[in-house]
């Protein structure tokens, strides 16, 4: 099968990260991605800090669910 | 129906109903939203443009781009793509413009990785390193 839509190259774009982004990064994603994947790595607490020294994990990568879920509200799409 | 189409887990209709456009799109019955972004033309030309101006541009097409789609997954077909620069392009330019003041992750290193002569938390330039590759089987 070829990968066309209207005799151009089409395919879901799947966005497979750590979600450890800023704002604006999801805001250029949010016109580019048809499918998310978020390994969501570590969890609640110090835990991010104790194995990988990162600050902020929890909350960055809660928040930018919880992001994707007020966007799939917004638009009659359970997920996208 | 592809192979793709035709795996058991569709049955499920939780999953179905929430992967519904991305199927769509893997099956080629709906553009992917790249292809959508590409028919929306800019008013502005994104690369003499204030990094400023670019994000006042995506905020203005973004409520566009999300009713296009709307109206593309309930059935319309695809406009064309839009002759000079478009959503597409805008959102290319704007991921270089951060590339070079590098605000990606919450580190907010704000170091030049098209220049590539400082170095971030992530100790990355412009290109990808990968360090393993192997199928997904799903």
């Amino acid at each position: 099968m070829l990968a066309e839509y209207g005799g151009k190259f089409n395919a879901p774009m799947l966005w497979n990260s750590n979600f450890f982004m800023t704002l604006e990064s999801m805001k250029i994603l949010r016109i580019l991605a048809d499918v998310w994947l978020p390994d969501f790595k570590f969890g609640p607490g110090r835990c991010a800090m104790r194995l990988a020294k990162t600050p902020w994990y929890w909350e960055t990568v809660t928040g930018n669910l919880a992001l994707l879920d007020e966007w799939g509200r917004i638009s009659p799409f359970a997920i996208w | 129906m592809s192979d793709l189409g035709s795996l058991s887990v569709w049955q499920d209709s939780a999953i179905r109903g929430a992967l519904s456009w991305y199927l769509a799109v893997a099956e080629n019955q709906h553009p992917a939203k790249f292809r959508i972004a590409a028919t929306l033309a800019t008013d502005i030309d994104p690369a003499t443009s204030s990094e400023e101006a670019l994000w006042a541009e995506l905020d203005r097409l973004t409520p566009t781009f999300l009713a296009r789609r709307r109206t593309i997954s309930a059935g319309a077909s695809l406009p064309e793509a839009a002759e000079g620069p478009s959503l597409l392009e805008l959102c290319r330019e704007l991921t270089y413009r951060m590339l070079a003041h590098c605000n990606f992750c919450p580190w907010d290193c704000r170091v030049d990785r098209v220049a590539g002569t400082k170095f971030g938390a992530c100790k990355l330039a412009s290109a990808s390193r990968v360090s393993s590759h192997f199928h997904h089987a799903g």
